[in-house]
C-alpha cells in the first residue's frame, strides 16, 4: 500500500520556493532515506507534508487520502507522525502525560507496548521530559510517534544532539517497530551511512531538487556522489 | 488587631473577583496565549444580564439597532436566571473568540492587546447602553447573616464566596492536572506545532479555554454582585489587581493566582482601614488601594519579568508598516495654514470641536512615535497628558507661570514622568508592557488626579495663555472658541507633526524602527536598545503633556474624567483606527475623537449617546483583524497604488535592476590564484579561551580556545547542534558564558551587545534578521550611525539629509549586491538579504566579522561569488570567522579551520590537515569505517 505519495511538489516560505517539484513516495513496511546537506529542503518538505506549512503546487496523499489544505491535526488523524527536529515533545510535561497525549484514541499501541521497544523508559514515566538526557528526550520522542500508532513516520534529524552511538542503537528499534506494524517512514538523517544501513530506499535532495532516486544499496556505492553533496565539489577532485 | 483582621475577612469579597478574574486570565493565557484585557468586561456583562432578568424577567443581548431585548419569563426563579446568564456569558466569549482572538492568533502581540482593549470598550459602551451607568443593587445570593469568629462580627456571604472560589479554583487546576483535555491545553502552552502533531486542534482548544475561563469568572462576578453594588467600571477594572495575581502566579499557576487574588483583595481592604487612623498621612489616603496593585505588578515584573513565559505561536505576522513620510515640510505648513482658514470659516461648537480634534492630535501623535515606531505599547498615554495638565495647572496657580513657560516646564514635568512609566519597558516587553503602563495610569489617575492632596478640590484652574500682552484665551463673554486661541493651536498642532516627521525620516527614528522590527538585531548594530526605547517614551510623553496642558487651556479647568483610564484606552482606539503608524493617522485620529469635529457634527445631527464610544470600540476591533494600517495607512496605500498605475500607463515604470549573474561575471574568476598573506600571531584580535556555555545542565560550548589574527579567514564548522551559533552568541554578548574573551586588548567580558557590535566585532545572523521595516539603504545607514543626544535633538528639528550614501553604495559594492537601495528588503531574493545581512554588518568598518551561515540558502553560483567577496573583504585587512555547513567553501576560502562538535572543539588546522583529519569525517558522516567500504 502506498502510505505517502508526492507528486511535483514545490513547497517554501512566503511563496519563495526552497523545494521545487519533488515526487516521492513511501510503501507500507519500508524506510526511505531523505538525504541531502544543509538548507538543501529536507526539513521544508517534511513540514509541508505534515501541513505545518502550506505547499505553492503538487499534490500529497497519505493513506490514499489527497490531504492538500488540511491541518496539521487532521493530516496526524489521518494516520501520519511527524518527529520534528525540536523532538516534538512537551519539556514540561511528564514522560507518561507525553504519551497520553500522544496515544490515538482507538489505536492499538498501548504504553506497555512502547515501554517493551524502549525498556529504559518504564523507570522514567513520571520524570518531567525537560529533565531527561538528550538519549532519553530521543528515546520518548520515538515512543511518542510509536504510540500514536501511525500508518506513516517522517523522521527528521534523530541524531541531533546524540552521540553517534546513542542514535545508532536507536534506529533497528524504528525499524523494527515499522517492520511489526507495516509502518512506513521517511527518514531524514545526516549520519548518510547509518541511514543508508536501515533503509531500502534513498532519495537525495540537492539545493530542493530530487538529484538521486533508487535503491540504498546503490547509493552506498556511489562515495563521490554521495560526499560531493555533503562535503562540497572540493572533495570531487581528489 | 481584630479590626485589621475583621477587613482583611471583608475584603475577601473583592478578593474573590480578582482570584476568579486572575485565575480566567491564567487559564486563557495558557490555552490561547492571549491575556485578555476585557476579561472583566465580559465577567461583569454576564452579571448585568443575571440581574435584569431576575428584576424583570427580559434577556438583554449584546446587540444594536435590532430589539436587544427578549422577555423570557414572567417568573424569573434563580437558577434559571443564573443558567440563562452563564449561557449568555458562553455564546459571548465563543463569539469574541471566533470573530476577534482566532484570527487575530498568528497577529503581533501589539494587535492582540489592542483588540481585547476594543472589547472591553465595546463591552463598556454596551452596558451604558443597555443597563445605564448609575449603579445597581443586587439581590443577594450567597446567605449574608453575620457570624461571630472570636468577637469579630461580619457579614458570611464573604466567606461563602472564597470557598466557591476555591471550589472553582480547584476544580480548574484539576481538570489542567488531570483530564486529557486539560493536558492538551498545558501542551499548547508550551508549543502550538507540538500540540498539533499530537492531533489537537490549537483554535479548538483555545475556543474551549476561554469558554471555560468565561464561565468560571461570570459565575464568581455573579455571585459576588450583590456583596457590593454593581458598577461597570469598578468590575472592569478589577482586572488590574486580577492580573497582579496572575502574575505572582507567573501567568501559569492557578493555585498561586488564586491565593495571590484572595490575598490582595484582604490587604487592599486592611490598607484601605490603615488610611482612616490619624497616623496615616494625610496625602495617602486617597486612591492608595488603587496604588497596591500597580507596586505588586512592578515588583513581580521586575523580579520575574524575564523568566515569564513568552508563549510561541505558529508563526507570527508583521507589525503595521510605518509609512515613510514623503511629505515636505513646506506642504505641512500649507496644511497649517488651511487649519488656519478652516478654523477662521467653522464658528462656535465647530470651531472648538476641531480645536479639540487638533489638541487630541498631538496625544495621538505621542501614540505613533511609542506604538507605531518604537512598537511599546504604552495604557497610559491620558494619564501622561493629565500629568502636564495639572502641572500646568499648579505652576500658574501658585508660581503664576503660565505661557510660555508653565507650559515648558509641564511638559518637562510629564516628560519625567512618562519616561519613569517606560522604564519597564526595559526588561518587559509586548503584553506585559500593556499590564504595566495600564496599571500606572490607573495609580495617577486615582492616586494623584483624585488625590486632594495634590489637586486643588475646588477645580484645578488654569488661566488663559497670554503672550507680549496678547489674549490667546480661549473664550470671551459667550465666544466659546476663539480664532486666536484656535490658530495658538494650529501652531502648536503643525510643530508637532514637523517634529514627528523629522524624527520618523531621521537617523534616530531608523533606530527606533529597527528596535521595533529586531531588538537582538538593533544590538548587533550598535543601537543601544534601552535608551532607544527611553528616548521614544520622553518623546511621546512630551506630546501627550503638550496635549495635556491644550486641554487644560482649552477647558479652563481640569477634571481628572478627562484623563482616566478610560480616556488612555480610547484614545488608543482612535488612534489605531486613525492609522498608528503615520503622521496623517494621528490627525484623523484627532478629527474622529469623541468630542472633536467630527463628533459634533455627528451630534449635532443625530443623537449620538453612547453609541460613539461603541462605535469606537467595534473600529477599534476591525482595524486591528483587517487594516492594521489604520484608516490613513490605507489612504496613503490607494494613493501609491494609483500613482503605479499611472506610470505603468504612460510607460515609465522603473527599470529593473541588472541582475546578480552580471555582477558574479565581472569579479576576477580566479581569486584562489592570489597566495593568502602569513598571518603573524602578534597580530592577533580576537583571543577567546576557555568559553563555556551551559543551558540549564546542557553543555552547549565546553571550554572553547581559538585566536583570530588580523586580515584572517578562520573558519568554525561542525555537525548540526555542535554550537556553532552558540559560540558566536557567546563571543557577541548574546549569550553569558565563562571564560576570557579578548578582543583588541581589552576583554569584553560583562559588555552588553551593542556596546561589542561598536567596538568593531560585528556579526550576521543564520536567518538573516533584516529591519523589514526600513529600506536597503536604511538598513545599512542604521548601522553607522552613532546616537548622541545633540544628534537627536538636532533630528527632531532638522533632520540631517544622508551624507553617509556613499558608504551604503561602497558596503552593497563590497558584497556583490546591485540593487536599488530605496526597495524594501522583502523585494530581495533570500540569497540578496543574506548578502544585505553581511553588508549591515562590513559597513560599519568592523574590526571583525563574524559571519553565521552566510551561504545557507544560496544557490551554488551564489555561494561561488560569496566566497570570492569574503576573501576580498579580508584583503583590505577585516578579519573574518566564518561559520558555514557549505564545506566546500569553508574549505576554499579559510585560512585556518576549528571544527566544534557537542560543544567540544575536536580539531583545528589548514584546511588541507581538516580535510584529511578522520574525526571530522567521522562527526559529519558517521560511521568512517563506511567511508572506505
Amino acid at each position: 500500500m502506498t502510505l505517502l505519495s508526492v507528486e511535483s511538489l514545490t513547497a517554501g516560505y512566503g511563496g519563495i520556493p526552497v523545494v521545487r517539484d519533488v515526487s516521492i513516495h513511501v510503501e507500507s513496511g519500508e524506510i526511505v532515506a531523505l538525504l541531502g546537506a544543509n538548507g538543501a529542503g529536507k526539513t521544508t518538505l517534511l513540514h509541508t507534508i505534515a501541513g505545518l506549512i502550506p505547499e505553492i503546487g503538487g499534490t500529497i496523499a497519505v493513506a490514499d487520502q489527497k490531504v492538500n489544505g488540511w491541518s496539521t491535526h487532521q493530516i496526524v488523524r489521518q494516520g501520519l507522525s511527524l518527529l520534528p527536529e525540536n523532538r516534538g515533545i512537551f519539556f514540561q510535561l511528564t514522560v507518561a502525560e507525553n504519551l497520553r497525549l500522544y496515544q490515538r484514541k482507538g489505536g492499538s499501541v498501548s504504553v506497555a507496548d512502547v515501554i517493551e521497544y524502549f525498556p529504559a523508559l518504564a523507570a522514567l514515566l513520571e520524570r518531567k521530559a525537560g529533565l531527561l538526557s538528550g538519549g532519553e528526550q530521543q528515546m520518548l520522542s520515538l515512543a511518542c510517534r510509536f504510540i500514536a500508532d501511525p500508518k506513516l513516520m517522517l523522521i527528521d534529524e534523530m541524531s541531533l544532539g546524540l552521540a553517534p552511538i546513542i542514535f545508532q542503537r536507536m534506529l533497528p528499534v524504528l525499524a523494527q517497530f515499522a517492520a511489526d506494524r507495516g509502518v512506513g517512514v521517511l527518514l531524514v538523517e545526516q549520519h548518510v551511512h547509518v541511514a543508508l544501513k536501515s533503509a531500502s530506499r534513498a532519495y537525495v535532495l540537492n539545493r530542493g531538487e530530487l538529484t538521486f532516486s533508487g535503491t540504498a544499496h546503490d547509493l552506498q556505492n556511489q562515495h563521490q556522489f554521495l560526499e560531493s553533496n555533503y562535503m562540497g565539489s572540493a572533495k570531487q577532485g581528489e | 488587631m481584630t479590626q485589621i483582621f475583621l477587613f482583611a475577612l471583608i475584603g475577601l469579597g473583592a478578593g474573590s473577583v480578582y482570584a476568579a478574574l486572575g485565575a480566567g486570565v491564567v487559564v486563557g493565557f495558557r490555552g490561547t496565549g492571549i491575556i485578555n484585557f476585557s476579561a472583566g468586561a465580559l465577567a461583569v456583562w454576564s452579571a448585568y444580564v443575571f440581574d435584569e432578568l431576575q428584576k424583570t424577567g427580559n434577556l438583554i443581548l449584546p446587540i444594536v439597532v435590532v430589539p436587544h431585548s427578549i422577555h423570557l419569563t414572567d417568573d424569573p426563579s434563580f437558577v434559571l436566571c443564573l443558567l440563562v446568564a452563564l449561557l449568555s456569558s458562553l455564546v459571548l466569549t465563543l463569539a469574541v473568540h471566533l470573530l476577534v482572538f482566532n484570527p487575530l492568533r498568528s497577529a503581533p502581540v501589539l494587535a492582540r492587546v489592542v483588540s481585547s482593549v476594543g472589547i472591553l470598550l465595546v463591552i463598556q459602551a454596551l452596558i451604558l447602553m443597555h443597563f445605564g451607568g448609575d449603579p445597581r443593587a443586587m439581590k443577594p445570593i450567597l446567605p449574608n447573616e453575620t457570624v461571630t469568629i472570636s468577637s469579630i462580627t461580619f457579614p458570611r456571604d464573604r466567606l461563602w464566596l472564597a470557598l466557591i472560589v476555591a471550589v472553582v479554583g480547584l476544580s480548574l487546576w484539576a481538570y489542567l492536572r488531570f483530564t486529557r483535555i486539560g493536558l492538551a491545553t498545558r501542551g499548547a502552552a508550551e508549543s502550538e506545532s507540538t500540540i498539533s502533531l499530537a492531533g489537537f486542534s490549537p483554535q479548538l482548544l483555545a475556543g474551549l479555554t476561554w469558554a471555560i475561563s468565561g464561565l468560571v469568572t461570570s459565575l464568581v462576578v455573579i455571585l459576588a454582585g450583590p456583596l457590593s453594588s454593581l458598577s461597570a467600571s469598578t468590575y472592569i477594572f478589577a482586572i488590574i489587581p486580577a492580573l497582579a495575581a496572575a502574575l505572582i502566579g507567573r501567568l501559569k499557576s492557578v493555585s498561586i493566582t488564586l491565593i495571590a487574588g484572595l490575598g490582595l483583595g484582604s490587604f487592599q481592604s486592611v490598607v484601605q482601614y490603615l488610611t482612616t487612623k490619624d497616623w496615616w498621612p494625610g496625602w495617602a489616603r486617597i486612591g492608595l488601594t488603587d496604588a497596591v496593585p500597580f507596586l505588586v505588578i512592578v515588583v513581580t515584573l521586575i523580579l520575574f519579568g524575564q523568566s515569564l513565559p513568552n508563549r510561541g505561536s505558529l508563526r507570527v505576522d508583521q507589525l503595521p508598516r510605518v509609512t515613510q513620510p514623503k511629505m515636505q515640510i513646506r506642504t505641512m505648513l500649507l496644511v497649517g495654514v488651511c487649519g488656519i482658514i478652516l478654523m477662521a470659516l467653522l464658528g462656535g461648537s465647530y470651531r472648538f470641536g476641531l480645536m479639540t480634534s487638533l489638541i487630541v492630535s498631538m496625544i495621538m501623535l505621542s501614540l505613533v512615535v511609542l506604538i507605531g515606531l518604537v512598537g511599546q505599547i504604552s495604557l497610559a498615554q491620558a494619564a501622561i497628558a493629565g500629568t502636564a495638565g495639572f502641572a500646568l495647572s499648579k505652576f500658574s496657580s501658585v508660581s503664576g507661570l503660565n505661557f510660555p513657560l508653565g507650559l515648558i516646564l509641564s511638559v518637562l514635568v510629564s516628560i519625567v514622568v512618562g519616561v519613569v512609566v517606560g522604564i519597564p519597558a526595559l526588561r518587559i516587553r509586548g503584553t506585559q508592557l500593556a499590564v504595566v503602563t495600564l496599571a500606572s495610569g490607573l495609580a495617577l489617575e486615582k492616586f494623584v488626579f483624585r488625590n486632594s492632596s495634590f489637586v486643588s478640590p475646588t477645580g484645578s484652574l488654569i488661566s488663559k495663555p497670554t503672550i507680549f500682552g496678547l489674549d490667546l484665551g480661549v473664550r470671551e463673554g459667550r465666544n466659546i472658541a476663539r480664532l486666536s486661541f484656535g490658530i495658538l493651536v494650529v501652531v502648536f498642532v503643525t510643530l508637532a507633526c514637523i517634529l514627528v516627521t523629522n524624527l520618523i525620516r531621521s537617523g534616530t527614528g531608523r533606530r527606533m524602527l529597527a528596535v521595533r522590527s529586531n531588538e537582538r538585531a538593533a544590538a548587533a548594530v550598535g543601537i543601544s536598545v534601552s535608551a532607544t526605547k527611553l528616548l521614544a517614551f520622553a518623546v511621546a510623553s512630551g506630546l501627550a503633556g503638550m496635549g495635556g496642558c491644550f486641554i487644560g487651556y482649552s477647558r479652563g479647568q481640569l477634571s481628572a474624567e478627562s484623563f482616566s483610564v478610560f480616556t488612555s484606552l480610547t484614545f488608543l482606539a482612535f488612534a489605531y483606527l486613525g492609522g498608528i503608524t503615520s503622521v496623517g493617522g494621528a490627525l484623523v485620529a484627532g478629527l474622529s475623537a469623541p468630542l472633536g469635529l467630527m463628533f459634533v457634527v455627528m451630534d449635532r445631527n443625530i443623537n449620538l449617546g453612547q453609541s460613539y464610544a461603541l462605535l469606537a470600540g467595534v473600529g477599534l476591533v476591525t482595524t486591528a483583524i483587517f487594516n492594521p494600517q489604520g484608516v490613513a495607512g490605507k489612504t496613503a496605500e490607494g494613493f501609491a497604488e494609483s500613482r503605479q498605475r499611472k506610470l505603468a500607463k504612460s510607460g515609465k515604470v522603473p527599470k529593473e535592476q541588472e541582475t546578480r549573474q552580471d555582477v558574479v561575471q565581472q569579479l576576477p574568476a580566479e581569486y584562489l590564484a592570489q597566495p593568502r598573506p602569513d598571518f603573524d600571531a602578534a597580530d592577533t584580535v580576537l583571543e577567546i579561551s576557555g568559553l563555556t556555555v551551559k543551558y540549564g545542565g546542557l553543555v552547549a560550548l565546553n571550554d572553547a580556545t581559538l585566536s583570530v589574527r588580523q586580515g584572517e579567514i578562520v573558519g568554525l564548522i561542525g555537525p548540526n547542534g555542535g554550537g556553532k551559533t552558540t559560540f558566536i552568541d557567546a563571543v557577541t554578548g548574546f549569550t553569558s558564558a565563562q571564560g576570557e574573551v579578548v578582543f583588541k586588548d581589552h576583554s569584553l567580558r560583562g559588555l552588553t551587545p551593542h556596546i561589542i557590535a561598536r567596538r568593531g566585532l560585528r556579526r550576521t545572523w543564520q536567518s538573516v534578521e533584516l529591519f523589514s521595516d526600513i529600506s536597503i539603504a536604511d538598513n545599512l545607514l542604521v548601522a553607522i550611525e552613532g546616537s548622541t543626544i545633540r544628534g537627536t535633538l538636532r533630528d527632531l528639528v532638522f533632520p540631517a539629509q544622508n551624507k553617509r550614501e556613499r558608504h551604503v553604495s561602497q558596503a552593497l559594492a563590497a558584497v556583490g549586491l546591485n540593487v536599488n537601495a530605496k526597495k524594501e528588503t522583502s523585494e530581495l531574493s533570500l540569497g540578496q538579504q543574506k548578502l544585505l545581512g553581511v553588508a549591515r554588518a562590513l559597513v560599519a568598518e568592523p574590526t571583525l566579522l563574524m559571519l553565521d551561515e552566510p551561504a545557507a540558502g544560496l544557490s551554488s553560483s551564489e555561494t561561488e561569488a560569496l566566497g570570492r567577496q569574503i576573501v576580498e573583504i579580508s584583503q583590505t585587512g577585516v578579519s573574518i570567522l566564518l561559520v558555514d555547513h557549505d564545506m566546500d567553501l569553508v574549505l576554499k576560502v579559510c585560512d585556518r579551520i576549528f571544527v566544534l562538535d557537542f560543544g567540544c572543539i575536536i580539531a583545528s588546522g589548514t584546511p588541507d590537515e581538516i580535510r584529511a583529519n578522520p574525526a571530522v569525517i567521522e562527526a559529519y558522516l558517521g560511521a568512517p569505517s563506511e567511508v572506505g567500504s
